[in-house]
């Protein structure tokens, strides 16, 4: 895969990108079927949502159990280039290359939840995510 | 030799299928239909010609007596549901004796698979998902909230541990298998997974029970497979090339134990080749069961390509770095349409659809040039292993 010249795009773990840590007013991962749109099944988290992340200055990704490839797959057809892609069970590797206020997982299964809290990442139910009011959203973790 | 009567007298002559998906937004019964109706059509056939059914019971499928009414078959002379662990070859034996034995002439066959709650965390959300589950008691094991209570896998966790243990390998061994799965599943589109994967996606993939990770179990899916069958004779005057069942077995032995030399995966192997007139060399088509990738390399074990504990050796030398896939002797696929591990799981009704598409020629690029002859199976361990051989007739 192309990434684009000046990508911010790491892929965690991978030795041959430099591990210079990047600064944002949170990171969001997300895990990708059941929990975003473009997933298979499809969960509820939109697009439009993760721009409105972005916009605010959020460091957003994927932490998911399809490969870093099929990842960053997902994210050229979307037309977003992330932060970050990452296999589940490497949240805390995702954790200690940026540094953020904030920490939050968003998946819908109790295996997102369980390495979720492995990492120190707070936790949301991608349905319980404030889709209608971004701007005040991860103001209060579950 | 032992003795065989129905050798070669009844083919498949209809297949059909919905192909699989994560979620398809209709339920098991709604698949079931479909896949059946594009079976009978295949064979060029009308459901009232049918005069048997039966049913592939797997999590939700719905039962033969609701199949006749929905499809419109007036009688059916011949019936058979099944509950619990029945693989697709089971059921297709009992199919081929209804039809050898004059119970039917025209015997449907489906399978319908719904990715249920408790095979699927992601399916928990889903209230229609969950009370499906509620009502299926699937596969005789207790009712789970979440796919994550150890329950169905450790059993196989435990087989895949003594293997390894036996045999000295390493992860790698299973890896092979399941890059060649991925890899099928690329030009199958009938498959869920459709992207290939490498090794070391493989060996650092989530590990849900050590040494069994994410990769090693097949997929849920929704989606549903049918087949027609009926006598030699009455196949060819119809529309496809005939596939014949040459030999079929079951095995199942009265040891339960962990012991990799004599399964009954062993037992249904030699029985089918003792039923058998082909020999592996004559196999074009090899098509394991693989609802978890040791099982697919005990297959290959089983069947006779190399013996118990040097599947992982056998996948090296028989690797193809530029096609990335399996191809026994340079010319065999393995699984040529992804298995269960990339089409995603069917308990093998996509092995018998693999065999019949690859038999007619109708495999596209996946075809195996001159494919006459074609080795599938299915189940595992002691309880419910089946193997058969398709030939294709003029």
């Amino acid at each position: 895969l192309t990434l684009g010249e000046g990508s911010t795009v790491v892929t965690v773990p991978d030795e041959t990108v430099p591990a210079e840590l990047k600064v944002g007013v949170g990171v969001v991962s997300f895990d990708i079927d059941g929990t975003l749109e473009s997933g298979d099944p499809p969960g509820p988290i939109t697009l439009g949502f993760i721009y409105g992340l972005r916009a605010r200055g959020f460091i957003i990704g994927t932490c998911s159990d399809r490969t870093p490839r099929e990842q960053l797959s997902i994210w050229q057809q979307l037309g977003v280039t992330p932060d970050f892609v990452a296999r589940k069970t490497e949240l805390a590797a995702v954790r200690a290359r940026f540094v953020a206020h904030s920490y939050v997982h968003v998946g819908d299964t109790i295996v997102d939840q369980s390495f979720a809290r492995q990492a120190q990442f707070d936790f949301w139910w991608p349905w319980d995510v404030q889709l209608d009011n971004p701007e005040d959203w991860p103001a209060a973790p579950m | 030799m032992v003795r065989c009567p129905l050798k070669d007298q009844v083919a498949i002559v209809g297949v059909g299928s919905t192909g699989y998906g994560r979620d398809l937004g209709r339920t098991s019964a709604s698949l079931a239909i479909d896949a059946c109706q594009s079976a009978i059509r295949d064979a060029g056939l009308e459901p009232r010609d049918i005069s048997g059914i039966c049913d592939l019971t797997w999590n939700v499928n719905p039962r033969s007596m609701y199949m006749q009414m929905a499809l419109g078959i007036p009688e059916c002379t011949w019936f058979a549901d099944h509950d619990g662990s029945t693989p697709v070859t089971h059921c297709l034996g009992l199919a081929v004796n209804a039809i050898f034995s004059g119970s039917a002439d025209i015997v449907l066959m489906y399978h319908s698979l719904y990715r249920l709650p408790s095979l699927s965390l992601s399916a928990a959300r889903d209230p229609f998902r969950v009370r499906a589950d509620e009502t299926s008691g699937f596969a005789g094991v207790p009712l789970r909230p979440h796919a994550d209570v150890p329950g169905l896998h450790a059993g196989y966790v435990g087989l895949m541990s003594r293997y390894l243990y036996e045999s000295k390998g390493g992860r790698e061994d299973f890896g092979y298998f399941v890059i060649n799965a991925r890899t099928n599943a690329v030009e199958n589109p009938l498959a869920v997974m459709r992207s290939p994967i490498s090794m070391e996606d493989y060996l650092s993939a989530r590990m849900v029970d050590d040494p069994m990770c994410l990769l090693d179990m097949d997929i849920p899916v929704d989606g549903a497979d049918a087949f027609v069958l009926t006598t030699v004779d009455r196949a060819r005057d119809l529309p496809h090339k005939p596939v014949v069942v040459h030999s079929i077995s079951d095995g199942r032995i009265n040891v339960p134990e962990l012991n990799l030399e004599r399964m009954g995966q062993n037992l249904a192997v030699r029985s089918m080749w003792q039923r058998s007139d082909v020999r592996l060399e004559d196999i074009d088509v090899f098509l394991p069961y693989d609802g978890y990738s040791f099982s697919g390399v005990m297959w290959l074990e089983d069947v006779g390509y190399c013996d118990r504990g040097e599947g992982g050796a056998f996948m090296r030398e028989h690797w193809s770095e530029s096609q990335r896939r399996i191809l026994i002797n340079g010319k065999i696929p393995v699984n040529s349409h992804g298995g269960a591990l990339g089409e995603g799981g069917s308990q093998g009704a996509g092995q018998l659809r693999e065999a019949v598409v690859q038999l007619r020629g109708d495999a596209g690029v996946r075809q195996v040039q001159g494919a006459s002859t074609a080795l599938a199976t299915s189940g595992t361990f002691n309880q419910n292993p089946n193997g058969v051989i398709f030939r294709s007739v003029s």
